[in-house]
């Protein structure tokens, strides 16, 4: 039995007649490795792509390397790259300064999975070296940098996944029905109420104002890993899981569990779309440096919809309660018929003539059909800005109306400074 | 003459026994109080926070850091006409004090929370110092109107990260006048103070800026060329929608000519694509 070796997938794939029947002409017969050919159980050469992990902390290397391999990108870790990697970094496959990793030429895929101070950073960089990327939630820190990923996404025609994809578990015919009535600009005055309580692990993310200071670890870059963020003396809190209780990392409990909670419903009532118009929060005054507790928020959209968000672990309730049936995801077909219900025949006619929104494809679909993946950039950040105008409303103490279109605060400054935080040079969006 | 504060910071909210956070529960509506009690005096009541703040920042003086954040967001709210700037003046006052650096670090933070232009203008001499021009950088740009002449001011006399501070900050800001100092900082010596530059150059959208930004991103190599392209992209765009099309085409048309490695494709691509529209 005569072996053909030095046949690539590509070449098999693309062989002509001619091609294999001058590879069998001596009468021996063409074996080609499984591998090769990929398919269940074997992944082909061709699909993978190399990838640099950013961020090796806890989540990083046990989970969200794994996520990108189940969500569809075969990918082969080629460096790593961490703050705390001073005393062993050797810019060959371990780094701590994640620009020299955009620099390598055999890297397709940017793993992101520091603190949130540094996702959108890096995730514009990479996609500005032509990158793409797969970011842990939540996808940023603050508003505007929201918007700067989703514009570096459409110049650079990058896919972008945030680490989250409840929302591909809202597909219903309801849900979709739901979405469109949303997204037609036909519901002005809506009714509808949403209550979600609680998973947002809001006291276990409260912060201690008072810290021991104590010398830079010799492993950790500590300049770098404040980045953007003010630079303070080191205090152990401030690094590892519990950069969530700072500020000038994260948002509490709201910035590290709002996303799980919050993608499902975004997708039905459109909150990854468009932006809330006004918000406002029942919360003790927040802390300058830790975040703290908080009771609830309310969120108001275009529609009239009204998102309500209680943390369940604090103060008093909202005094709300749901008025959308099957709103959690239920019962998706009771969920559309109340919305339709709110609309005039002549509406529901135009709703039901407008056609379905795109088909959800996961990352993997979006890294081969160059689509927008079920986490992109554009409807990751409407969706994050739950969370942020939610933090912006608790840290102000202040009902807030929002410009939809540009997502500045009206008429308060004091408030626009949180939803544009200012960044320590020389990173900038 | 600051005043004695002590009855304002016990109404604080405690840190839970055993445990240091602030979670109390309930709230007693104490902040309110308190914020409510020193802006009845507020430059006397904020100095004598402010005498309150430890050296080092290891926020074991969290009382009276709280408080003044609490002070400031009272008073910098947009129905409270009147009530900020002795607040400002304050805060402000303690910057040319014997204080530590990081207590006036923490002091300047607060400022560009109130950023009003007594508050740019007591942070301005900052700008040249290492430890605090971040911060001093970030609460002037927060006062958008007449921030630019302040850093342009700071700009001869700054080194170093100082001077990169400025830069960025003038570039973030995007105003005319600082256009010629930007395109200037093409030609720095540091390469992050050059990058803000050209991230300032693009964001402006002056087509002067287009061939020294070739130039320059021709030269360039590694990160220093991610970022010159990209300060090429935002140009061409910035120029496309002022209907510059021209001379948004010569800079796609560099980009589509110039970019031929292979891990530049997508360069090529989206440079041919906005041709094509």
């Amino acid at each position: 039995m005569a072996k053909k070796g030095g046949f690539s997938r590509r070449d098999f794939l693309k062989g002509t007649a001619a091609t294999v029947a001058a590879a069998t002409a001596v009468g021996s017969f063409l074996i080609v490795p499984r591998k090769v050919l990929g398919g269940p159980g074997n992944q082909a050469p061709s699909d993978t792509v190399g990838s640099v992990l950013v961020g090796c902390g806890d989540q990083g290397p046990t989970g969200t390397i794994g996520h990108v391999r189940e969500w569809g990108v075969p990918h082969e870790l080629r460096a790593k790259c961490d703050v705390k990697f001073k005393d062993i970094a050797n810019n060959k496959d371990i780094y701590t300064d994640f620009r020299r990793v955009l620099e390598r030429k055999d890297i397709d895929l940017v793993i992101i999975a520091t603190p949130p101070h540094w996702h959108a950073l890096i995730s514009i960089a990479a996609m500005q070296a032509g990158k793409d990327v797969f970011c842990e939630k939540p996808m940023t820190r603050f508003v505007v940098e929201g918007q700067a990923v989703a514009d570096a996404e459409k110049r650079y025609g990058r896919i972008f996944q945030v680490g989250v994809n409840y929302r591909m578990g809202r597909q219903g015919r309801g849900d979709i029905l739901c979405r469109k009535i949303m997204t037609s600009g036909l519901l002005k005055n809506s009714k509808a109420v949403l209550v979600h309580k609680g998973n947002l692990k809001v006291k276990a993310w409260a912060g201690a104002p008072a810290h021991q200071i104590e010398a830079v670890p010799k492993n950790l870059d500590w300049d770098m890993y404040c980045g953007p963020s003010p630079m303070h003396p080191f205090v152990r809190q401030r690094f590892g899981g519990s950069h969530r209780q700072y500020w000038d990392y994260d948002g509490g409990g709201l910035g590290d569990m709002g996303f799980h909670n919050f993608d499902a419903p975004a997708y039905p009532y459109a909150m990854d779309t468009y932006l809330p118009v006004e918000v406002e929060a029942y919360a003790p005054p927040a802390h300058p440096e830790v975040t703290g507790m908080w009771a609830w928020a309310k969120l108001k959209y275009p529609s009239g919809f009204t998102y309500v968000v209680e943390s369940g672990e604090w103060g008093p309730s909202s005094g709300m309660t749901s008025t959308v049936p099957g709103g959690n995801g239920d019962n998706s077909d009771k969920l559309a018929d109340f919305m339709m219900a709110e609309l005039s025949p002549e509406d529901q006619a135009k709703v039901k003539a407008m056609p379905d929104p795109p088909k959800l494809i996961n990352f993997g679909e979006a890294v081969k059909t160059r689509k927008p993946s079920c986490g992109n950039a554009a409807m990751a950040h409407k969706t994050s800005c739950i969370m942020h105008y939610m933090n912006v409303a608790i840290r102000t103490g202040r009902k807030l109306k929002i410009n939809p279109d540009t997502g500045m605060v009206l008429g308060d400054d004091e408030a626009n400074r949180l939803v544009n935080v200012e960044m320590r040079a020389p990173w900038h969006l | 003459m600051a005043a004695d504060v002590t009855d304002f910071l016990s109404m604080m909210p405690p840190l839970e026994k055993g445990d240091p956070r602030i979670t109390a529960v309930p709230w007693d509506d104490g902040m309110t109080k308190a914020c409510a009690g020193v802006l009845e005096n507020p430059k006397e009541n904020v100095l004598g926070i402010i005498a309150k703040f430890g050296d080092n920042d290891d926020g074991k003086d969290y009382r009276a850091r709280y408080l003044l954040r609490g002070v400031v967001t009272v008073a910098a709210g947009p129905d409270q006409k009147g009530k900020l700037e002795p607040v400002v003046e304050a805060i402000a006052s303690q910057l040319s004090s014997d204080r530590a650096k990081q207590v006036k670090a923490a002091l300047i933070r607060e400022l560009r929370f109130a950023a009003t232009p007594s508050a740019a203008k007591a942070v301005a001499p900052f700008l040249t110092d290492e430890e605090l021009c971040a911060d001093a950088a970030n609460a002037v740009r927060s006062m958008h109107e007449g921030a630019t002449a302040l850093l342009l001011a700071a700009l001869p006399a700054a080194t170093g990260i100082c001077r990169t501070e400025i830069m960025h900050a003038l570039a973030a800001l995007a105003e005319p006048a600082a256009l010629p100092a930007l395109q200037a900082g093409l030609s720095e010596k540091e390469l992050d103070t050059r990058l803000e530059a050209c991230w300032g150059v693009g964001r402006q959208g002056d087509a002067t800026s287009a061939d020294a930004l070739l130039k320059m991103s021709a030269a360039a190599a590694g990160w220093e060329r991610i970022q010159t392209t990209n300060a090429l992209l935002l140009l061409a765009e910035n120029l496309q929608a002022a209907g510059k099309k021209a001379e948004a085409a010569k800079i796609y048309g560099n980009l589509k000519e110039t970019r031929t490695e292979k891990e530049e494709t997508y360069v090529r691509e989206l440079a041919t694509k906005a041709l094509g529209a």
